[in-house]
C-alpha cells in the first residue's frame, strides 16, 4: 500500500518534470502558448536583422507603428551586427527555429532560397496582401530565384569610397572626382599617410573583402563567381593583391595587424577610430559612419575608382538588403503584411528613411526626397550618380559562397602577413574555389 | 523434495531484487529519458549523418566514407585545424597543470587568508569560458590594449597579440592557462592527503626540499596528476568559445586560431556541410579517445596508488 503510494508519487513527479522541461524549451521556438492560432488571437512574430544601433532604433520605431495599426500582431525583435549574423541564422534554420521575418542579403539569397528556408511570396502578391506594383522591376528580379519571388528589396544602395572630408580639407588635398582611377586612389592615400604620418593611414586595407574585389573583376569584364567555376582571372586577382600589397608596404594602407583587428562593423573601422581617412563602404552606411565620427568630421562618399581602360564600369546598384519570410513560419499572411508595411507604408518610410538604402517603391522615393535631412539627400544624389555611371549588377553568388568568402579572406591575410608567396597562394585559392563551385554542376 | 525447496528460495530472492529495481528505475527515468533523447539519440543520428551529404535543409543523401576520405586527403584546413589544436593542447595543458601545482604548493604552506587566495585563483576558471572574458581578453591583448600599454612603460613596443598570426594562438594558450584554478583546487586536496610523517621522516634522513618534492610529493600526487591530465586534455581538445570570440569567428588571422571545434562549427553552420561536420565530430571522439587511452596505458608506469594496488 505504502509502496503503491510512493510509486504513484514518483510517476507523478516524472510527468510534471518532463512537462516543465518541454514548456521551458518551447519558449524559444515560436509556438509557445501565447501565439496559438486562430483569428482575433494575438499573433507573435519574430524578426531578425543586422545593422548598426541607428538601424535598430529606427526599425523598432517602425515596428511599433505597425503594432499600433494592427493590435493583434506583436513583433519580437532579434537583431545583431553583421558579423556572425548568417552563422546564427543557419544555426536557427538547422534547428527549424528561425525567426518569421528575416533580413536577407543578396550574397546569401540563392543559398537560402535553394535550400528551402525562405517563404515563397508570390501567393501573397496575388492576394494583394503584398503590393509590388510600384517597385523597380530589376529589384523584383533581383529578389527572385528560379522565377519565384523570395525577397523584397528593403533599400537600394551602391558601393563607394567614403572619406573624411574634414581631413582632406585640413591637408589641402582635392576631393576625389567621379572619374578617378585606382592610380589616383593610391596617390591620394599615399599623400595622406605621408602628411599625417605616425599611425595614420590613407585608407583601410579592404583586400580581404570579396565584394570589393568583385568590382575590379567587373572592370576587367569578368564575373567573379560563375555558377560552376571561378570567373575572375589569375591576372585580375594578382593585380588586386599587388595593388593593396604595395599600398600596405608604402604605409598608405593599414598594416595587416590593424586590418585583422577590424571587423565589418562601422564601429571598428579605421576611419571611425580615427586612424585612416578613407574606407570602402555601402552608400546606406554613410549615416551610421557620420554618427560615429569623432569631432564631427564630415563624411562624404564617391564612386569606386575606375580601372584604366576598363571594359565596363564596376559600379552597380544593389539591393542593399532584402526582407524575407521563413519557409516554416506559422503565420505567413501576417509576415506578408509586415513586409508590405515596411516597404509601402508612407509613415514607415518616414521613420526608416534612407538608412537601409533608397526606398524601392518609386512613389515613396519621390515623397521622401524632399523631406530628408542633408545626409540622406547626399545618399539620394549619390545613388542618382551611380544610376548614370554603372553597369548591371552581377547575378547572385552561387551556392558555396560562404566558404569561398572565407578562403578569400584567408588568401588576403596570407599575402598581407607574408606567410605564403602571392603566386602560390592565389593558385591555391583558384583551385579550391573551382573545386567548391564544381559541386554545383 | 529438497530440490524444490532450494530452487524456490533463489527465485523469491530474485523477485525481491526486481521489486527494488522497479523503484530505482522510476527515479532514474527522467535522467534516462534525457540520456536517450538528448545525448545518445543525437549521437547515433550524428553518426548516420557523417556518412551523408547534408546541407541542413535538403534531406541527407548517402555518400559513405567520402567525408572521411576528403578530410584526410584533400582538406588543407582540416590539417591546419589539427595542427592548431595540437599546439594548443600540448602547450596549454602542461603549463596549466604546472601552474596549478606550483600555486597549490604555495597555498599549502598554510598562510593566513588561505580561503581568500583559493577563491581568487579559482574565479578565473569559473568565468574564463565565458564570452565576456574572451571579449575582454581580445581588448586587453589587442594592438593598443592594456597589455601593450604596460609594456610601453618599459619601453617595449608590443605587437598586436591577437591579430598577428605569429602570436594569436599564444594569447589563447594564455587564456587557458589563466584558468588553472579548478586544477589547483584538486591539487590542493591531493596535497593535503600526503601524510606529514613522510616529510618529517625524510627530513630526519637529511632530505632537502627538492628531494622531498621529487621523491614524496610528486609520487604521492600522481593519481591526482593523472586525473587532472585526462580532464584537462579532453577539455582542451574540445575548446571553442575562446577561439571563436577572440578571432571574431574567423579562426584567423590566416587560420592561426582555427581550433578543431571552430572549423567543425564553420563547416556545419556557415558552409552548410553538416555531414562533413558530423564526420569531423566523430573523428574528434576517436582522437580524444586515443589520447586518453595512451595516458591510461602509460599510467601503469608512473601512477602510484597509496594502497600500493594496481589502478
Amino acid at each position: 500500500m505504502k509502496k503503491g503510494i510512493v510509486l504513484f508519487l514518483c510517476a507523478a513527479l516524472i510527468f510534471t518534470l518532463s512537462a516543465c522541461g518541454s514548456a521551458g524549451s518551447g519558449g524559444q521556438s515560436g509556438d509557445g502558448g501565447a501565439s496559438g492560432g486562430g483569428e482575433g488571437e494575438t499573433v507573435e512574430l519574430r524578426m531578425t536583422w543586422w545593422g548598426s544601433q541607428i538601424r535598430h532604433e529606427l526599425t523598432m520605431k517602425a515596428l511599433k507603428l505597425f503594432e499600433e495599426k494592427h493590435p493583434n500582431i506583436k513583433i519580437k525583435a532579434e537583431y545583431s551586427g553583421w558579423d556572425g549574423y548568417f552563422d546564427k541564422l543557419s544555426t536557427q534554420v538547422a534547428g527549424s527555429n528561425a525567426p518569421d521575418l528575416i533580413q536577407m542579403d543578396y550574397a546569401f539569397l540563392t543559398d537560402y532560397a535553394k535550400r528551402g528556408a525562405l517563404l515563397e511570396l508570390d501567393p501573397y502578391v496575388e492576394q494583394n496582401i503584398l503590393n509590388i506594383a510600384d517597385h523597380d522591376q530589376s529589384m523584383i528580379e533581383a529578389g527572385s530565384v528560379d522565377g519565384k519571388l523570395y525577397a523584397i528589396t528593403l533599400g537600394l544602395n551602391a558601393p563607394g569610397v567614403i572619406y573624411n572630408a574634414t581631413v582632406f580639407e585640413e591637408l589641402g588635398i582635392e576631393e576625389p572626382k567621379q572619374d578617378w582611377t585606382w592610380e589616383d586612389f593610391q596617390n591620394i592615400a599615399k599623400q595622406i599617410s605621408d602628411a599625417k604620418g605616425n599611425g595614420y593611414y590613407g585608407t583601410a586595407d579592404v583586400s580581404r573583402t570579396a565584394n570589393q574585389f568583385q568590382i575590379m573583376a567587373r572592370q576587367h569584364g569578368e564575373q567573379f563567381l560563375e555558377e560552376t567555376k571561378l570567373g575572375a582571372s589569375k591576372e585580375t586577382l594578382t593585380k588586386w593583391f599587388t595593388m593593396w600589397n604595395d599600398m600596405v608596404k608604402s604605409g598608405a594602407a593599414t598594416p595587416p595587424e590593424v586590418t585583422a583587428a577590424a571587423t565589418e562593423s562601422p564601429e571598428t573601422r579605421p576611419i571611425t577610430l580615427g586612424t585612416a581617412a578613407m574606407d570602402f563602404a555601402w552608400s546606406n552606411q554613410v549615416k551610421t559612419f557620420q554618427s560615429l565620427m569623432k569631432n564631427n568630421d564630415k563624411i562624404k562618399i564617391q564612386v569606386i575608382p575606375h580601372g584604366k581602360d576598363e571594359k565596363k564600369i564596376g559600379e552597380y546598384l544593389k539591393p542593399g538588403q532584402f526582407i524575407s519570410g521563413y519557409a516554416k513560419t506559422k503565420h505567413p499572411k501576417e509576415v506578408a503584411m509586415v513586409i508590405d508595411f515596411l516597404v509601402n507604408d508612407p509613415e514607415a518610410a518616414e521613420i526608416l528613411g534612407a538608412e537601409r538604402g533608397i526606398p524601392v517603391n518609386s512613389k515613396i522615393r519621390k515623397q521622401l526626397k524632399s523631406s530628408m535631412p542633408e545626409e540622406d539627400q547626399m545618399i539620394f544624389e549619390f545613388i542618382d550618380v551611380v544610376a548614370e555611371n554603372s553597369s548591371l549588377i552581377d547575378p547572385p553568388y552561387p551556392q558555396g559562397y560562404s566558404e569561398i568568402e572565407k578562403n578569400f579572406r584567408t588568401l588576403s591575410e596570407e599575402i598581407a602577413f607574408g606567410s605564403k608567396p602571392m603566386d602560390q597562394a592565389i593558385d591555391q585559392f583558384i583551385a579550391e574555389t573551382n573545386k567548391i563551385l564544381g559541386k554545383n554542376k | 523434495m529438497a530440490n524444490t525447496a532450494t530452487a524456490s528460495v533463489p527465485a523469491k530472492r530474485i523477485r525481491r531484487r526486481y521489486k527494488h529495481n522497479k523503484a530505482a528505475l522510476l527515479f532514474l527515468a527522467p535522467w534516462l529519458i534525457g540520456l536517450f533523447c538528448l545525448t545518445l539519440g543525437p549521437m547515433i543520428a550524428s553518426l548516420y549523418i557523417s556518412f551523408t551529404d547534408y546541407s541542413i535543409l535538403n534531406s541527407p543523401s548517402w555518400v559513405g566514407l567520402e567525408n572521411y576520405k576528403t578530410m584526410f586527403t584533400e582538406d588543407k584546413l582540416f590539417l591546419q585545424s589539427l595542427k592548431v589544436t595540437f599546439i594548443y593542447v600540448l602547450l596549454s595543458v602542461p603549463l596549466k597543470l604546472s601552474f596549478a601545482l606550483a600555486v597549490a604548493m604555495l597555498l599549502n604552506k598554510g598562510l593566513k587568508g588561505l580561503g581568500i587566495y583559493r577563491t581568487i585563483y579559482y574565479i578565473p576558471s569559473l568565468l574564463g569560458g565565458s564570452v565576456a572574458i574572451a571579449i575582454l581578453w581580445r581588448r586587453m591583448f589587442g594592438g593598443d590594449g592594456l597589455f601593450n600599454q604596460v609594456l610601453l612603460k618599459f619601453g617595449i613596443v608590443g605587437p598586436d597579440w591577437v591579430s598577428n598570426p605569429k602570436y594569436a594562438l599564444y594569447s589563447l594558450v594564455l587564456l587557458a592557462v589563466w584558468q588553472f584554478g579548478s586544477s589547483m583546487i584538486i591539487f590542493l586536496a591531493g596535497l593535503k592527503q600526503i601524510p606529514q610523517e613522510y616529510y618529517e621522516a625524510s627530513a630526519v634522513d637529511g632530505a632537502g626540499k627538492i628531494r622531498q618534492f621529487f621523491n614524496i610529493t610528486l609520487p604521492m600526487l600522481t593519481p591526482v596528476i593523472f586525473f587532472n591530465l585526462i580532464m584537462q586534455t579532453i577539455t582542451a581538445f574540445q575548446s571553442f568559445t575562446q577561439a571563436f570570440v577572440i578571432s571574431n569567428g574567423t579562426g584567423g588571422p590566416v587560420n592561426s586560431t582555427l581550433v578543431y571545434s571552430l572549423y567543425l562549427y564553420k563547416k556545419g553552420f556557415a558552409f552548410f556541410q553538416m555531414g562533413y561536420a558530423s564526420a569531423m565530430a566523430w573523428v574528434l571522439v576517436l582522437l580524444i579517445g586515443f589520447f586518453t587511452l595512451l595516458v591510461f596505458r602509460s599510467s601503469k608506469a608512473w601512477v602510484h596508488y597509496e594502497d600500493g594496488g594496481k589502478s
